[in-house]
């Protein structure tokens, strides 16, 4: 069976802006969330 | 100056996705500091994260425009839209070219909604956003 996007964005951790890592499958774990990938930041 | 414009349509219905129970996040390119100033420009609070090798871009499957998309009529249709709404281009990220996308997910490794860009401009608006929320 195909994963699902979020399946396969979920283990993926990035630093926010102050340096923590955040997994991104924790952002949608417990609740809905918005993803928005900008273009760049200009 | 494409993402000043959608920063700012994101920050204005912030507390609507949050009355939806809905959380919002950022993923840009380029480095925290480059992030950081981002933030203090623009001013949103949601997170703000940093993808400095375009992992995530890449496993999202989100496109990558040329110079051939500067000539295109939406393009210049969007670029007069964000300058009238007062944003301007500031600083150009690692990759100008990389091209962005929203989705909603959740709760759980569910997937409601995807938009990948077409060219630059080219961004699901709030709205649509909201109504993909459960």
């Amino acid at each position: 069976m195909e994963q699902s996007l979020s399946g396969k964005l979920a283990p993926i951790a990035l630093p926010d802006s102050e340096g923590r890592q955040i997994r991104l499958g924790s952002l949608w774990a417990d609740s809905s969330a918005v993803l928005v990938f900008l273009r760049h930041y200009g | 100056m494409f993402c000043r414009e959608h920063v700012a349509q994101l920050r204005e219905h912030e507390q609507a996705f949050r009355d939806k129970g809905a959380g919002l996040a950022a993923i840009g390119l380029g480095d925290r500091l480059y992030a950081r100033l981002f933030r203090e420009d623009t001013g949103i609070t949601f997170p703000l994260l940093v993808d400095e090798r375009r992992e995530a871009y890449r496993a999202a499957g989100l496109r990558t425009a040329s110079l051939l998309h500067l000539l295109r009529r939406d393009n210049a249709t969007a670029r007069k839209r964000a300058r009238a709404a007062g944003h301007h281009q500031h600083r150009f990220g690692k990759n100008p070219f990389q091209l962005g996308g929203s989705f909603v997910f959740g709760p759980g490794n569910v997937d409601r909604y995807a938009y990948i860009s077409e060219t630059f401009g080219d961004n699901a608006s709030p709205a649509t956003l909201l109504m993909a929320l459960p």
